[in-house]
């Protein structure tokens, strides 16, 4: 069924019918609006009017009435008086002469005459009696469209007047021929709007089919869409507005020959000039609906926009600039930002950027200068927004640079934690893992050693077993310490203590080994107590370390030398040996962890003492250093005082004790 | 008396091998668990007088293990770890330990300790002689102030005359700290100068006396920097 519709009503003839029923329609309304203004002699005007002397017909009869009766002020004195339809009364102030068909009368005579008097007087129109009450009816005729219709009286000679007197029997038979072409008029309107009613469904009918075809669904585009959008409205508008012109003025030169020529026209040449008219209208209006069809086809393909050409340019403009954009910013950031972080190094960046700052800064400041001299303000202005963009540039540049900084030096931080984390785990299963065989090693090694009938070389290798294995639980608990004393998650007991009791204490405690050793200890301590702040135990270890190194690489005989002073409110720990071998080695190489002092790695010890030491030290808030001078071997620990009171248990009035070198060594 | 009988726990059986080896000279009777809820069992049923436990063991580690043994035993227990931490130490005999020996151990110091505490558990606590009110008395040290005599786990122990008056100072105020100054000047009677070597001395030669290992004293014990004290058990 919609097939069916759809195959009649997209036809070629279809349309061509609805076309042609448009032309003859439209056609027929011209034709009657123009045979209606020529033959009639009437303006459309009447079609909205409904009262007489309100219509401009009134005021044409009243004006030509006027006119003809100024005209009458014109003739010669002598002149007869010619006859009208109406009455009149002219008086030119001029020569005195006085013109009218009825006698000289005052207004209060004419007041009968209740559509019928008008005058003029003293080069003013007035619509009253002349003195001073204004006549009845004022209310029933428009005085501003009367005084537009009768401006020329205002050139009347000086105390001329006029007066034309229109007889209500006049008024009425004027007001019947009026309205009785206004029924006609009226007749041929509704026929009018009849032939509309026909006239707007096949309009929007050709809307709809406009470029579709009964086969397909497709929307065909006709030659005239090729045209630009605009180019298809100001064709149209010229079609429309331009045609409508001419015809309406060919109209109203028809109709100027018709009533103002007594001859008017011969009757075959006014059809032949209806003919004329009516092809004209007709191509007309096939020319606006095509264009009009055009338009609607673009809108149906959406494409009323895009193709104009205002758009067309408007869309180059913009590929244009948007061509020319990315390098414009391009270039703006090359000078004004430069290179952002990540884009390289950060410090090149900002080296550059500060550069190109100062620059841009220093010739802004010139200009400025330059511009504030000359007096030029609104250069000035601009080259003051200019580098406020510059500074604005400039700051934010370095704040994106400081922001990527800090967060990559917060990562590596947080990257740092959580490796040392791991470290620290990693060495405390090690160890773990390592203590439980070394457990067994050492057990089954001291029962081998109890077995009674062994030979005496299998107990020979029993006793290097023996030492190896308890070796061997040195160096993995020192390896366990030093990873513990490297890391910040195990806590120190911090107290206040006596830097000069620890180390004596410490030299008391290790008083076997150092005799065992040979050495001679030369101990000098302060006299004072020396406070500081710090975990005891781990500068017992600390002190122990570097003693047990000192004892153990010393040449025998030599001297120990301990040195404990204060210096500058920092206690120095000094602790000099001379070694029993060649040092080939720096300081650095020493607290090298597993560094020992013999390349061989024959002698005891885990190698980890001092690098344990140090951490221990430096954990404590102090100071761990080591200096190698030919084979001297010195180690030297530095720590802040605290000036505050050790402990309550430590009494004061010690501080003047003597030295105690010679007793220790008497130990 | 009865022979000892010691109950050990540990996860590895060659250690409890080990131990077993090193202890079946010393006359004890050994029994053997590889875990928690073995050794709860055998402790039930058997008459244990010490236990050497390892912490940590499958089913049920020796702490959980150690705090369900305290809830019905009053048996010495010996800890055996591979954690050598103060803190876990400290964990361990808080919670109801009364040695703490960290793997690995000198076998001669884990026989001489796991003796140690039998003595003062079948010989002094259990037994229990009456204790004067002339004796100072710290774990398992006893300093008898009438015979100024010590005995260190019922073993009687030889000290020299100033040995015994810093013992009587620092055992009758076990946990207080003394400088070497107040030391000197209680046991002394003098006002001391650069008395701290001297009292170290001193101390040394008695931990060696009384401690098993000297290195790693258990009852006196060095406060470094600031003095001494007798440990508070």
């Amino acid at each position: 069924m919609a097939t069916k519709w759809k195959r009649y009503s997209r036809s070629r003839a279809a349309k061509i019918a609805a076309y042609a029923t448009l032309i003859i329609c439209l056609c027929l309304i011209f034709n009657l609006l123009s045979e209606f203004i020529y033959a009639h002699d009437s303006d459309l005007e009447s079609v909205v009017q409904e009262e007489y002397y309100n219509s401009n017909t009134y005021y044409d009869d009243v004006e030509l009435a006027l006119y003809a009766t100024y005209n009458l002020l014109q003739l010669p004195k002598e002149a007869e008086a010619p006859q009208r339809y109406y009455y009149y009364y002219a008086y030119n102030g001029l020569n005195g002469r006085l013109i009218a068909n009825i006698a000289p009368l005052g207004a209060h005579e004419l007041s009968g005459y209740l559509y019928g008097f008008l005058g003029a007087e003293i080069s003013m129109l007035r619509v009253d009696d002349g003195a001073t009450q204004p006549l009845l009816w004022e209310d029933k005729v428009n005085i501003d469209l009367l005084t537009a219709h009768t401006s020329y009286l205002y050139n009347s000679p000086t105390d001329s007047i006029v007066y034309v007197i229109f007889t209500d029997d006049l008024i009425y038979e004027r007001q019947k021929a009026w309205e009785d072409e206004r029924a006609i008029l009226l007749g041929s309107a509704e026929r009018s709007l009849a032939v509309l009613f026909i006239i707007v469904p096949l309009l929007m009918y050709l809307a709809l089919v406009t470029g579709r075809r009964p086969k397909d669904e497709e929307l065909h585009s006709g030659s005239l869409d090729a045209l630009y959008s605009e180019a298809l409205f100001l064709l149209l508008f010229l079609t429309v507005a331009g045609g409508g012109l001419l015809w309406f003025n060919a109209v109203e030169a028809i109709r100027r020959q018709l009533y103002y020529s007594q001859a008017g026209l011969p009757q075959d040449t006014l059809q032949l000039l209806s003919l004329a008219l009516t092809i004209f209208v007709g191509f007309m209006v096939l020319c606006s609906l095509l264009l009009l069809n055009a338009l609607i086809r673009k809108i149906k393909a959406q494409t009323l926009v895009k193709h104009s050409l205002a758009y067309q340019l408007f869309y180059l403009l913009a590929k244009l600039l948007g061509k020319i954009w990315p390098a414009a910013t391009d270039a703006f950031r090359q000078v004004f930002v430069g290179p952002e972080y990540g884009e390289g190094d950060p410090a090149e960046g900002m080296f550059y950027r500060q550069r190109r700052f100062l620059i841009t800064t220093a010739a802004a400041m010139l200009l400025l200068i330059l511009f504030l001299r000359l007096n030029i303000w609104q250069l000035f202005i601009l080259t003051l927004l200019s580098e406020a963009v510059v500074v604005y540039n400039f700051l934010r540049g370095n704040q994106k640079d400081m922001a990527a900084v800090k967060a990559s030096v917060e990562k590596s931080l947080n990257e740092q934690m959580r490796l040392e984390k791991l470290k620290i785990e990693l060495v405390t299963n090690v160890s773990h893992d390592l203590k439980t065989p070394l457990t067994s090693i050492i057990s089954y090694v001291e029962l081998l050693n109890k077995e009674k009938n062994l030979s005496p070389s299998a107990r020979d290798y029993v006793q290097v077993l023996n030492e190896k294995s308890r070796r061997l639980d040195r160096i993995v608990s020192d390896l366990f310490e030093l990873a513990k004393a490297t890391s910040d998650n195990i806590p120190l007991e911090l107290e206040m203590l006596d830097l000069k009791l620890l180390f004596t204490q410490t030299l008391a405690d290790m008083g076997d080994s150092i005799e065992a050793s040979g050495l001679l200890l030369r101990a000098n301590l302060a006299e004072q107590p020396l406070p500081v702040l710090a975990d005891g135990n781990r500068l017992y270890r600390m002190l122990q370390n570097v003693l047990d190194n000192a004892l153990k690489y010393s040449l025998f005989g030599s001297r120990l030398f301990i040195d404990l002073t204060e210096k500058d409110g920092r206690a120095i720990g000094v602790v000099k040996n001379t070694a029993a071998y060649e040092m080939k080695f720096s300081a650095e190489d020493v607290l090298r962890r597993f560094s020992r002092g013999d390349s061989a790695r024959s002698s005891e010890g885990s190698g980890l003492g001092l690098a344990i030491a140090k951490s221990f030290c430096e954990r404590c808030g102090g100071k761990f250093n080591i200096f190698i001078d030919g084979d001297q071997f010195k180690v030297v620990m530095e720590f802040q005082l605290k000036t505050s009171t050790i402990s309550q248990s430590h009494d004061p009035g010690t501080s003047n004790s003597t030295l105690l070198s010679a007793s220790i060594i008497a130990n | 008396m009865d022979t000892p009988c010691v109950l050990v726990v540990d996860d590895d059986k060659e250690i409890v091998r080990a131990i077993v080896k090193l202890l079946e000279p010393e006359y004890i009777r050994l029994l053997t668990a590889y875990d928690g809820i073995m050794a709860l069992d055998i402790l039930s049923t058997q008459d244990v007088q010490l236990l050497i436990l390892d912490v940590m063991m499958p089913r049920l580690d020796g702490l959980s293990a150690m705090l369900k043994i305290r809830e019905k035993k009053n048996i010495p227990i010996i800890i055996l770890s591979a954690k050598s931490e103060d803190s876990d130490k400290i964990l361990g005999l808080s919670m109801g330990a009364d040695d703490y020996i960290v793997k690995p151990f000198n076998p001669q110091e884990l026989v001489a300790r796991v003796k140690s505490q039998l003595r003062r558990y079948m010989y002094l606590g259990s037994l229990g002689k009456d204790i004067s009110n002339n004796q100072l008395r710290v774990g398992g040290l006893t300093l008898d102030t009438d015979a100024k005599e010590l005995t260190v786990d019922g073993d009687p122990v030889r000290l020299t005359a100033t040995e015994y008056r810093i013992l009587e100072l620092l055992m009758s105020n076990p946990g207080i700290v003394f400088s070497a100054e107040r030391i000197y000047q209680r046991v002394w009677n003098e006002e001391g100068f650069a008395v701290e070597n001297t009292v170290m001395v001193h101390i040394r030669h008695i931990r060696e006396k009384i401690e098993i290992n000297p290195k790693n004293p258990k009852y006196l014990k060095v406060v470094w920097g600031i003095g001494y004290k007798m440990e508070k058990i």
